[in-house]
């Protein structure tokens, strides 16, 4: 055991005597500036610029109008200049319920001879969801820039060229069929309440007015009911107006944390309940249970008052905004194991030449007359070759840590993870939470640190093992995903490649369907005790001529 | 006193299809510089790495100090030492460091001994240099120091004179010799300078195309050279009229230049006969010396005009 400890030691001393090795140092640490560097410059193209003043739209829509003339263009010329008058700011909840409001005027007005283009309303779409506003933002998660680009309202209605089908009044209105004096009355009452709440800047009693409107509403399961006025209880009773949020303004102060939870929740319950209302064999019941687990979460976090807490990575949420702001610290260290894979060049150059260069050096000759048998030599390479990697790793974290800090600042540092176990919510670091990102993004690492040294040990050349090393990290995983996802190859599940990435296994995000963590374990195991049998075939039992 | 150290018993090795080594048996005895003498690629190289466990042996045994070297690897290695071919080192460590790492491998190395064993091979000043500033002979003598560290019964060193100066020849011959005769050391050495072999192997086995060819001691081999005689160079002012001068002796006379000529004798008091006869002729001695080549001579007639020639 001593002995073993030795020869360890001896393997540390080769790997960090030798230059390349300060120099790899150097690298990682170059890698973490390069990685942080990179995500600072991005952030900084993407600044927020608005090129479009909404009252210049709201003049340009009412000329639009009065020249075109299509149905309906008395009211949205009413609404454009009721707009004028009260300029709200982008994001005021009030923008959006105009909207809504005229378009139930629309229909309150509506000729009663059947006309198509009578059906659209003004904007074009569901208006309580607020997706559109005037200044183009989507506004749940914010992924429209306000540039007017994806111009809402007026557009649509005035050409006329929206179909039948697209479209829908938010009292279920039959397309096709002009509204009965019923419904007349009834969207006249609500845009009464709505304009009257806009003009109090009554945002509660906006709010009592869409709670109504739900539980009138048949087509709602009464979970999907009783979550979204959980939702709106809350803003209720925790005083939050439900301004919409803007992409590149989450610092600011009225975008507080908790709105933008209420929408990422909003935009959760309607996702899931999309899935729910399809029949079960055709739901993504992976997708479910992600969007049950964030709900959870962001409740959990709402009750609890947590603003800010990294979770499981969840492709399908992560798109509606995570919790925390963009370009913060978390935001860039939760997803810096990306760049775990330059790193294996690293450790592949390490270990391609752990075996090689002994041969290379002829100190092979010297190294296997002592009295140690071979095996134990060759388990002490491959140890030190494992220690070497994690230790690369660690180092390519903590340096992470600390640029990230620097870039992005420190703040939210002390964010915790929350994760689902059973029905409960767990909390733990979120450092834990990347350094088990790492672990498992190490697996790959150490898989292809393994087969260099078997390429090493089979080869006896350094130059070949690194070469045919780094080539395979770099193109194996991206060959893989072609032959899976372009040419359906399906026994490409098989290979290692297709396995070593199991960040993007846990997520879902392989071309290879049904891919567990369990399998691809399994795999790996498989490959790895091939390479290890290469590894020992070449370095115990071949002759040393 | 001498005990068998080195055990080689109808040893064969073959590589790709050619028998390399076609069933060798020798031995080795504590306390004498054995010299594994060959042409090249007689086979000598390979016969090392199988002893010390590089190359698998493909039939025969070798046992060191009574421990066959595939089956009880380590503790047949725990016996030995050596450098095969060049001392090669790792470069960008220190000597000392290079020792470091063959310590640990070993078992009861202390760093005293180190140190001892680098005064033994006169690298004391240098040891903390990187080796990659080392001369080959400086890194000949950090694989001596490597192959005696850890007090080895056995001692192989495959061509160790290369690279060394004419100083550190005869410094290695001075240690190997004492290893050997003071501290019971069975030395095992292979090398192409056989004037050097003479002066510092007991005994010699050659070897050629594979096979051994003779075990004798120095002294046999070389008395099997000059066929009882010995052969002397006169250096004088004129060769051919001194030959002609001893014509009547019973003398053969082997190469005339013009500055000397070979004599072998019977014995050595005839030297001084004809010294006497050259001088009183008024031919000028300016001298008369045994020749070193003897050795080389039997070896060329042994091994069959060298390693050129394969059987
Ligand atoms: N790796 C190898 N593969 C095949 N044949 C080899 C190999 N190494 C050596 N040989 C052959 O084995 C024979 C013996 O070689 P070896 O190196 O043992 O000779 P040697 O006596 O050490 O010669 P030298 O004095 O040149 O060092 C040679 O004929 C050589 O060609
Ligand atoms: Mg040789």
């Amino acid at each position: 055991m001593r002995k073993m400890w030795g020869l360890i030691t001896n393997e540390y001393i080769k790997i960090f005597s030798r230059i390349s090795t300060i120099i790899m140092l150097i690298a990682i640490i170059g890698l973490a500036v390069g990685y942080n560097g990179l995500m600072y410059l991005s952030g900084q193209a993407t600044v927020y610029n608005s090129f479009y003043e909404p009252t210049d739209y709201y003049r340009e829509q009412i000329q639009f109008e009065q020249q075109n003339k299509q149905p309906g263009w008395e009211t949205r010329i009413e609404m454009y200049t009721f707009l004028l008058d009260n300029t709200f700011t982008d994001n005021d909840w009030r923008g959006g319920a105009v909207y809504e409001a005229y378009a139930l005027k629309e229909i309150a007005n509506a000729p009663s001879i059947d006309t198509p283009e009578e059906t659209d309303t003004p904007d074009g779409t569901d208006a309580p969801d607020g997706t559109d506003t005037p200044d183009g933002t989507d506004t749940p998660d914010g992924t429209d820039t306000p540039d007017g680009t994806d111009a809402p309202g007026g557009t649509d209605a005035s050409d006329g060229t929206d179909t039948p089908d697209e479209t829908g009044t938010p009292d279920g209105t039959d397309p096709d069929g002009a509204p009965g004096a019923k419904e007349r009355t009834e969207a006249q009452a609500g845009f009464d309440t709505i304009i009257t709440a806009v003009k109090n800047d009554d945002w509660k009693g906006y709010l009592n007015y869409q709670i109504a409107q739900m539980n009138a509403d048949e087509d709602m399961t009464q979970e999907e009911k009783d979550l979204k006025s959980w939702i709106i209880q809350y803003r209720i009773s925790h005083d939050i107006r439900p301004d919409y949020l803007l992409y590149s303004q989450d610092d600011k102060p009225r975008d507080n944390w908790q709105n933008k939870t209420l929408f990422r929740l909003e935009n959760c319950v309607s996702m899931l309940n999309s899935e729910l209302r399809l029949p079960y064999a055709d739901r993504d019941h992976k997708k479910v249970a992600a969007l049950n687990e964030a709900v959870l979460i962001d409740k959990h976090r709402l009750v609890n008052d947590i603003p800010v807490a990294t979770q499981p990575d969840n492709p399908e949420i992560d798109q509606m905004g995570a919790t925390f702001a963009n370009n913060s610290f978390w935001s860039i260290f939760t997803t810096s194991a990306r760049a775990i894979s330059f790193v294996s060049v690293l450790i592949i150059i390490v270990a391609g030449s752990a075996i090689a260069s002994e041969f290379s050096g002829g100190t092979v000759k010297f190294l296997l007359i002592n009295p140690v048998k071979r095996w134990k030599i060759l388990v002490a390479k491959y140890i030190s070759v494992l220690s070497v990697a994690l230790l690369m790793l660690l180092v390519f974290y903590v340096f992470n840590a600390l640029l990230t800090g620097l870039f992005f600042g420190f703040g939210d540092i002390g964010a915790p993870h929350l994760y689902v176990s059973g029905d409960t919510i767990q909390s733990t670091s979120s450092f834990v939470f990347v350094a088990w990102k790492y672990l498992l993004g190490s697996i790959d690492l150490l898989t292809m640190a393994t087969l260099a040294f078997a390429i090493s040990s089979l080869t006896r050349s350094s130059a070949l093992s690194i070469g045919l090393g780094v080539f395979l990290t770099l193109s194996g995983k991206g060959a893989t995903l072609f032959l899976g996802e372009s040419f359906k190859i399906d026994w490409a599940r098989y290979l290692i490649f297709a396995n070593t990435n199991l960040n993007s296994i846990m997520t879902r995000t392989t071309p290879f369907l049904g891919q567990t963590v369990s399998f691809a374990l399994m795999v790996i195991a498989v490959y790895v005790l091939v390479f290890w049998i290469t590894a020992w075939d070449g370095f115990v039992r071949r002759d040393v001529k | 006193m001498s005990e068998t150290i080195l055990q080689v018993s109808q040893v064969s090795k073959m590589m790709g299809k050619r028998l390399i080594i076609d069933n060798i048996s020798f031995e080795t005895y504590s306390g004498e510089v054995f010299g594994f003498l060959g042409p090249n690629g007689a086979g000598k190289t390979t016969t090392i790495k199988m002893i010390l466990g590089l190359l698998a042996i493909d039939a025969g045994n070798v046992e060191i100090c009574g421990f066959n070297v595939a089956k009880r690897f380590e503790k047949a290695m725990a016996q030995a030492g050596g450098i095969v071919e060049n001392p090669e080192t790792y470069p960008y460590l220190s000597g000392m460091q290079n020792l470091l790492q063959y310590k640990r491998m070993r078992s009861g190395v202390t760093k005293n001994r180190i140190r001892e064993v680098v005064n033994i091979v006169g690298l004391e000043n240098r040891i903390h240099e990187k080796v990659k500033k080392y001369s080959l002979g400086m890194r000949q003598r950090l694989g001596l120091a490597q192959a005696i560290m850890h007090n080895p019964k056995l001692l192989v060193l495959d061509e160790p004179t290369n690279g060394l100066d004419p100083a550190g020849i005869r410094e290695l011959r001075d240690i190997l010799k004492r290893l050997a005769h003071e501290e019971g050391i069975a030395v095992l050495v292979s090398s192409h300078l056989l004037s050097e072999m003479e002066l510092m192997c007991d005994r010699v086995g050659i070897i050629s195309n594979g096979r051994i060819i003779g075990v004798k001691s120095t002294k046999e081999l070389m008395e099997q050279a000059s066929g009882g005689r010995k052969t002397f160079r006169f250096t004088v002012n004129d060769p051919n009229r001194a030959v002609a001068l001893l014509s009547d002796m019973e003398l053969t006379v082997t190469n005339i230049t013009p500055e000397n000529f070979d004599l072998a004798v019977a014995d050595d008091t005839m030297v001084g006969t004809i010294n006497a006869r050259l001088i009183n002729a008024g031919i000028i001695l300016l001298g008369a010396a045994p020749i070193e080549r003897s050795l080389e001579d039997v070896f060329i007639e042994i091994t069959g005009g060298g390693g050129n020639q394969i059987a």
